[in-house]
């Protein structure tokens, strides 16, 4: 929390001076013609520019990231590590080629939903020799944050681009987005989406949170949430207390920060009833790579 | 209004790479696992949660809220089939569904700056969902069995919408319900396969398609998918058969009533991703409604 605290005391004058020089920077960067293309089918969501990546960490790169890839203040936030991660390809070693596909799926899916205000946290190396020279994707960023702690890093078997780390970075980029002003969609690379979520997202019945995250339940957990038909349909949809242990899957996560009101909803008599314990393999769960 | 940093949902964010951040600097805790963002998430999400008389909870823990309350879409927006009677029915079954919601409150900050308590909804799974996976040989000869007469009834051979800005949908009859399912537990070969047998790949060239009900023959395997949310509707699962080759083909698809009792006969052979077959006679009953976590990590 600190560290948040003293980037914010850097000054905004001086970010936004930073943010200028670095958009004059990536602007002059001459990018191929492939990188401004589009297949023409109108959507509902402000098409990006293209971003000629950078380290999140030099003055105004990150100001310059969102200028162009999240023109409407809304961003897809994808992270992308080394795939030469030990612990990656012994635990599924078919990631070593499969990895990047799922992201290039992803960013079809994407695309075919007139999504693509999207912005990729990777590996220098992954951005500029693959998603830039072998796709013409311009639409990631690498970054040297915490790079230094290399006694800490070291201590903990961590190199740069692990996913480990990788997976803590872009929490403080989402923090950085959402501080600016954004709204940001956190996705694993293997989720699909059948339809576009922001009709759902901006919705009336999830408009109204700040934070849409998906559910982990089972096994000792407790199942799926229910209401009654007695309560289901009552003032404001509450059904009462939940009696499971509600755990968070951060495959999804969109996070729509803002002040709420929180207003009454009449709710009927809820029963209290203990917080399970949770076993240790559900504690920590299991990541998508 | 948005939050500058004093909200609830951003604390359990900007929260997530501080809690990284202590426990690198600390001792080496036996495994790196231990540095996973998702349980660090989950801590801080129960951790600053508050009691919300707006939900009518007088403490930390998760109200249920029903998916009825409100109207999912707004304004002119529909589901994503496009057909009203088509989403009249969409809308009826995640109506059904219900999802959980906190309140959480930022820890208080020196000076007494302002904090705003914001709620957080864990998604209906028809929205966020779990998927599972897993191999069937002979998905022909399991489909006779399991639906007899009705199999070329049951059956959908679709091809990916061609404009439009439509996704393919989930294969059967879970097209139109499922916005976003996420196949954590799946080994990635597994998802790659499934991926193509759903016409989820995104190829560019053009797929193959078969008259009704012939698809089954295509394959010597198939696909069964499970879902949560498929724990509330009549389908238990989904199966569909693999393309015939490396040529990317319609997906071949129907609903399945509950498979659990065919386990001990031979038209449900399951396997593995590497072909080894599946001898837990617990399987189906974990994969409909998706149900454990670890069973299907093959």
């Amino acid at each position: 929390m600190q560290c948040a605290m003293l980037h914010v005391r850097l000054g905004t004058r001086r970010v936004l001076a930073l943010a200028l020089f670095a958009s004059a920077v990536i602007r002059s960067t001459s990018l191929p013609a492939c990188a401004a293309r589009s297949d023409g089918e109108p959507s509902r969501h402000v098409m990006p520019t293209p971003f000629a990546g950078g380290d999140l960490e030099e003055p105004g790169v990150m100001e310059a990231a969102l200028k162009a890839r999240a023109p409407n203040k809304e961003l897809v936030f994808l992270s992308v590590g080394d795939t030469r991660d030990h612990r990656r390809m012994n635990k599924d070693p078919a990631l070593r080629t499969i990895s990047m596909d799922f992201l290039l799926n992803l960013l079809a899916n994407f695309k075919t939903l007139g999504i693509e205000h999207h912005l990729i946290l990777t590996t220098k190396k992954l951005c500029k020799k693959v998603l830039q020279a072998e796709h013409c994707m311009y639409n990631c960023a690498w970054t040297s944050l915490w790079h230094e702690r290399t006694d800490d890093l070291k201590r903990w078997s961590l190199k740069e681009g692990d996913m480990f780390l990788m997976w803590a970075q872009q929490w403080r980029y989402i923090a950085r987005a959402v501080e600016m002003g954004h709204r940001v969609l956190r996705t694993d690379t293997d989720v699909y989406f059948a339809e576009d979520p922001y009709p759902i997202l901006s919705g009336p019945l999830f408009g109204q949170y700040a934070m849409v995250v998906q559910q982990d339940f089972g096994g000792p957990l407790g199942g799926r949430p229910t209401c009654k038909p007695s309560n289901g349909g009552g003032p404001g949809g509450s059904c009462g207390l939940h009696k499971g242990t509600p755990l968070l899957d951060i495959g999804p996560v969109y996070v729509f920060t803002r002040t709420l009101t929180l207003s009454p909803i009449p709710t009927p008599t809820l029963s209290l009833t203990p917080t399970r314990h949770v076993p240790a393999q559900h504690r920590a769960g299991l990541r998508a790579l | 209004m948005r939050s500058s940093g004093s909200g609830g949902a951003f604390a359990v964010i900007n929260g997530t790479w501080a809690r990284f951040l202590q426990k690198l600097g600390g001792p080496f805790a036996g495994d790196v696992q231990a540095l996973i963002d998702q349980p660090l998430m989950r801590n801080l999400a129960d951790e600053l949660s508050v009691a919300d008389p707006g939900l009518g909870k007088r403490d930390r823990r998760w109200v249920a809220m029903s998916c009825g309350a409100a109207p999912i879409y707004g304004g002119a927006d529909t589901c994503a089939l496009q057909e009203r009677g088509a989403c009249a029915a969409v809308a009826a079954e995640r109506a059904k569904t219900a999802f959980v919601v906190q309140a959480v409150q930022p820890p208080k900050a020196a000076g007494g700056a302002p904090r705003t308590t914001e709620r957080l909804a864990l998604a209906p799974d028809w929205l966020f969902g779990r998927g599972c996976l897993t191999h069937v040989r002979h998905p022909a000869a399991l489909m006779r069995a399991a639906r007899g007469a009705a199999a070329k009834e049951a059956t959908t051979c679709t091809l990916p919408p061609g404009s439009g800005r439509l996704a393919m949908p989930a294969p059967g009859p879970a097209a139109g319900l499922l916005v976003a399912t996420h196949f954590v537990y799946s080994m990635a070969l597994k998802r790659k396969r499934t991926f193509r047998a759903f016409a989820w790949d995104a190829a560019s060239h053009n797929r193959t398609t078969y008259a009704d009900g012939s698809c089954w023959d295509r394959a010597q395997k198939g696909v069964v998918f499970g879902h949560t949310f498929f724990a509330q509707t009549e389908a238990k699962s989904v199966l569909c058969a693999m393309p015939s080759g490396q040529e990317s083909e319609c997906a071949c698809c129907a609903g399945m009533p509950s498979l659990k009792e065919m386990q001990d006969g031979s038209s449900l052979e399951l396997e593995t991703t590497s072909g080894t077959k599946i001898r837990s006679n617990k399987h189906m009953a974990m994969l409909e409604g998706c149900s454990d976590y670890q069973s299907f990590w093959d």
